[in-house]
Order: C-alpha cells, then sequence, then structure tokens
C-alpha cells in the first residue's frame, strides 16, 4: 500500500490504517525499538504505542516520509521506555552506548542553559547534519538516530569497524564545535 | 543539555535525513578492490622474481667459476651478488652488483660490463663510467663481446626470436661502431663461420680458417697463414679453438673424411698449440684438457677414480720438451678448474664456492712442483 493510502486510512479514522502501518513499517519500527531496549516483549510495546501515537498525531499532521515519522515516533517511546527501565535498574542496549559517546560532546561542567528547547536544539543538530558529506550523515544518523550498533553499521556500509568508530568521532567533533559556535555548549 | 537531551534531540532532525539514512548503501563491489590488491600482488611477485631471476637464483650458475688474473688482482664472480676483486693489499671488493650488470670483461685498463643491451667502460685508472653504446631492440636481444688483440671490441650479437646473429666490431673507448665484421648468420646455418671463428686472433699472425667440407653436421677446416696451411700433414681442424692462458689450440682431426669417420668427432687427443712468436707445438691433451698456461708449464686437472671416489690433483706440462708431472698440493685437496699466472693459482670447484689460492713452488731447474695453500677460501673475509 502506498504511504498517501495509509495516511488517508488515518485521516479517514479508519483502524486499517495500523495494520497496514504494521505491514508495511513493522519490521522498521521493531529494529529501532530493540536496538534502543533489547528486549523483544520491550521493543513489541513500542511499536504498538507507535501506532496509537500515529492515531493520534494524524490528523493534524501529514507526514511527508512516513517512515520517518514512524521511527521517530518508536525511537522516542523506546528512549522513554528505556529511561523507565534505567530507573528501575533494567536495560542496556546501544542507547546507553550512544549516550556514552555523546557525553564527550556535553560535559558535565556545561555552564549554558539546561532548558534548551529539544526543538531548538534538534534544529541545530539538523543544520549540522546537512554540512555533513553524505556518508558521514549516514553513519551518524544509523548511530545516534536508529542507535545501531557499531558492527552493524560497519556491514552495512562496507567499512572495517575501527574505520567506523573513527568517522563517529570525527562527526561528534565537528558537532561539539558546531554546538558550541551556536553557543549551545560553552565550557 | 544533557546527553540525554542531545540523544533526544537528534530524534527531531528532518525526516528527509532520517530517510535517508535508512536506504540501504549500494554495496561497494567486492571485485574492484580484490582486483587491485591481485594487480599489487602480481606486481610486487614480478618484481621479486625479475630480482631474483637478475642474482642468479633461477639459473645455474650458484657455484664457483674460474676468475680471472691481472696484475696482482684477482677478479670473480660471487653468486647473486657480482663481480669481485680480491688483492692481497686490500683483501675482497665488491665492484659490481649483479643486480644491474649483466656480464664483465676485465682488462688491465678498464672493466667492460653491460646491462640489458648496452655496454659500459670503467677506466681501471681514472673510475671514469662511459656509456658505450646500446643495440637496438629491433636488432639484438642479447650479445657477448671480447676485446681483439688490437684493442678493439668485438661484439657478437644474437637475436633469439629472428634467430641469428652477427658480429660488429667497436671502438673500445668511445663505442664507435668501426665494422660490420658479418651479416646476419641464421642459427640454422651450421657452416657459415662468426668472424672471430674464420680469423682466430693469435697477436698479430695473419690466420684464417678454410672450409674444406664435411657431413651434414659438421665441417671441417684447413688452418692457414698468410695464405699457407700450418697444419701437419693429413690434418684438419674444426672451427672450434680453445684458449690456454695466451696460447689458442686447435684439435686435430685427420683431413681423410673415410678416415674420420672411424673416429668420434670429439675423439681428439692431438692439439696444436698456436704460440705468438710462432712456435706452435703438437702436443698430447690429457683427458680434462689444459685449463691454462704460464712460459712454457701448461697446467691441467686430473682426475683419476680411488677407494675412497676420485682423487684430484694438478698437473703440469711442458709445451718444450713434453715433461709432464703432477703438483704435490700442501693440502689434500680437490681440484677441478684452475686459472695461474705462474706464480699464484686460483682453484674453484662447481660443487662449492670457494675460491682457493695457492702459491706456485718451482725446482732448481724452475720447473713446478708443488702447491702450497694460501688461503682456503678468498671470499670469506679474513
Amino acid at each position: 500500500m502506498e504511504d498517501e493510502q495509509i495516511i488517508g486510512l488515518y485521516w479517514s479514522r479508519n483502524e486499517g490504517a495500523i495494520r497496514a502501518s504494521e505491514d508495511k513499517y513493522g519490521a522498521y519500527c521493531r529494529a529501532i525499538a530493540m536496538n534502543i531496549l533489547s528486549s523483544i516483549p520491550d521493543a513489541e510495546e513500542s511499536v504498538n504505542d507507535t501506532w496509537l501515537g500515529a492515531w493520534n498525531a494524524i490528523p493534524p499532521q501529514r507526514p511527508a516520509i512516513l517512515s520517518a515519522f514512524f521511527g521517530a515516533i518508536t525511537r522516542r517511546i523506546s528512549l522513554n521506555r528505556r529511561r523507565d527501565a534505567r530507573t528501575q535498574k533494567r536495560g542496556g542496549g546501544q542507547a546507553e552506548l550512544a549516550l556514552d559517546e555523546l557525553s564527550e560532546i556535553v560535559p558535565a561542567s556545561s555552564s549554558v542553559e539546561e532548558a534548551i528547547e529539544e526543538k531548538e536544539l534538534a534544529g541545530a543538530v539538523d543544520a549540522f547534519l546537512r554540512t555533513l558529506p553524505e556518508t558521514e550523515r549516514r553513519v551518524f544518523l544509523r548511530r545516534y538516530w536508529y542507535l545501531d550498533s557499531i558492527s552493524d553499521i560497519a556491514r552495512r556500509f562496507g567499512f572495517s569497524e575501527s574505520k567506523t568508530k573513527s568517522m563517529l568521532h570525527r562527526c561528534r567533533g565537528k558537532l561539539l564545535s558546531h554546538l558550541r559556535k551556536g553557543g549551545y555548549i560553552s565550557i | 543539555m544533557t546527553t540525554e537531551q542531545l540523544l533526544y534531540a537528534i530524534g527531531g532532525v528532518g525526516e528527509d535525513l532520517v530517510a535517508d539514512a535508512s536506504v540501504r548503501p549500494r554495496k561497494r563491489r567486492a571485485w574492484p578492490r580484490r582486483l587491485a590488491s591481485a594487480a599489487v600482488f602480481a606486481l610486487v611477485l614480478t618484481g621479486a622474481l625479475r630480482i631474483a631471476q637478475r642474482l642468479d637464483y633461477f639459473s645455474f650458475g650458484c657455484s664457483a667459476w674460474p676468475g680471472t688474473i691481472i696484475g696482482d688482482a684477482y677478479y670473480y664472480n660471487v653468486s647473486h651478488s657480482g663481480l669481485w676483486q680480491w688483492t692481497e693489499k686490500h683483501g675482497n671488493e665488491k665492484l659490481f652488483g649483479k643486480l644491474w650488470t649483466d656480464g664483465w670483461l676485465v682488462t688491465e685498463d678498464a672493466y667492460y660490463y653491460s646491462h640489458g643491451l648496452t655496454l659500459y667502460r670503467q677506466d681501471r685508472h681514472t673510475g671514469k663510467k662511459t656509456k658505450l653504446f646500446r643495440l637496438s631492440r629491433a636488432d639484438a636481444t642479447h650479445f657477448g663481446y671480447e676485446i681483439a688483440e688490437n684493442g678493439s671490441l668485438i661484439l657478437t650479437v644474437y637475436h633469439k626470436t629472428g634467430e641469428y646473429k652477427y658480429q660488429l666490431r667497436v671502438d673500445a673507448l668511445t663505442g664507435e661502431l668501426l665494422e660490420t665484421l658479418t651479416g646476419r648468420i641464421s642459427y640454422a646455418d651450421r657452416f657459415t663461420l662468426l668472424w672471430t671463428e674464420r680469423y682466430p686472433e693469435v697477436d698479430t699472425r695473419d690466420l684464417e680458417l678454410v672450409d674444406i667440407g664435411g657431413d651434414e653436421y659438421t665441417h671441417f677446416y684447413d688452418l692457414r697463414e698468410n695464405g699457407v696451411s700450418i697444419l701437419p700433414k693429413g690434418t684438419c681442424v674444426s672451427k672450434y679453438a680453445r684458449s690456454i692462458g695466451a696460447y689458442t689450440a686447435y684439435a686435430l682431426y685427420p683431413a681423410d673424411a673415410e678416415e674420420r669417420k672411424t673416429r668420434s668427432r670429439t675423439d681428439s687427443s692431438d692439439l696444436l698449440l698456436l704460440r705468438p712468436d710462432g712456435n706452435d707445438a703438437v702436443i698430447s691433451a690429457p683427458p680434462s684438457g689444459f685449463q691454462d698456461a704460464a712460459g712454457d708449464w701448461l697446467y691441467y686437472v686430473h682426475q683419476e677414480d680411488g677407494v675412497n671416489g676420485v682423487l684430484y690433483s694438478v698437473g703440469v706440462y711442458n709445451m718444450v720438451t713434453g715433461e709432464a708431472r703432477e703438483l704435490t698440493p700442501s693440502e689434500p685437496w680437490q681440484f677441478y678448474s684452475l686459472e695461474t699466472d705462474g706464480n699464484v693459482m686460483y682453484t674453484c670447484v662447481p660443487w662449492g664456492k670457494a675460491h682457493t689460492r695457492w702459491r706456485l713452488e718451482y725446482d732448481a731447474k724452475g720447473g713446478p712442483v708443488a702447491l702450497t695453500l694460501l688461503d682456503a677460501d678468498i671470499c670469506v673475509p679474513k
């Protein structure tokens, strides 16, 4: 089924929209959830919650790219679930590792206003990503958006793991510099 | 801002970017990489083989071979290494590496050495190097060279695919082409002689081989000086001359074709020894052949089956008196090839790599009688 048709089902409040979403994007969203949660039942719940989230968001939204839209919902739900699990001493997976890596960019002693609007920060990261070469950008997003493991990224792009790590390291350095210039971080 | 906030914020980047990152990158084709690796490997392998080939690792030239004595120096080839010089004063010195030279010729004035189709000269006194000439690939695949009595260089040029050979004379100092000595002689042509075969050089004597016919494989020749035969009556020679020190020798065969048929083509024990002063002699050659000469004495290696294997000794033959004797070595030794100037002798065997240095001992009448070992292997630095 075409994305436009699926969106049409959501708009017409047809419950077939959820089945169609599951058929077409279930595996995609499940992979994102698994990367974050490392637990099949938790991932399954996240995906189910994704369709519910989409049901609530459409309308009024009309996503331009349905896969990214669903993926973003799954990602957020899974991160939330991971955060809750962590407080209950559960969890793990790629999200922890990704956070570790991102802590290079966000030092504990950051003196800038903590409450930067997430949307504003997302805009800055978006702008930054558009300055990167295509492959670096894709690798960065696979790691920090999809939360793929290093070995999966290396396999996907045909690189060695060390090359992948070094590419991500360079990207984080560039992002740090970009955020500093934008005043999001100052040390 | 916390890392968690950043992680969440990354989730808010443009959908187009997220979708773009979900596209599976086109698999990089493995074959260009493998092809490049194979090409590099082939290149390295070819280079290694080429170097190994140039250093004689694929030939049978890994044994010692007699060198050349000039003055107080001995020049000899060291397998996989190059041309070395040994003198009592300086010991071993490497002159030319095998990697960059294909062959050498040492004279009192110069070293001549070749690389591919190019011949170089290095003056022994000044060290000045001169590129004498370069043969065209269209005309040659390889070549040999020798120094003529008049000081010029005679090149024997071969073309292995064209299957022909020819000879040129060039100036030994400048490389200028002086004379084309022969036309192209086909490898299949058994009877047309090279210039150096037809006109054997013994000092300034005017010698020539004249074809008297033969069978379909071998022709025989009359040897004439100033147009007059100098062979013993009823004899002839083949085109193959042997150098024994400064002398040139020919094996003598019956001139009569019928009589010749009763003998093996190589069965000849009589040698005509041509001397620069014209005092030629007919002598009986030992089975192993004479290897060198100094004064009136010819040197050869004598082999004899003993209880514990083959016994080797050095024998001498006086070409004037016909006297023959064996030299007594100061130590039991294996002899096979020798080179002498009448004072010292260098010996080596093809199953070893050593060059051994001996001193010749003489009796009161001036005849060599013994060998005293001076250095078992001059190749080993002392």
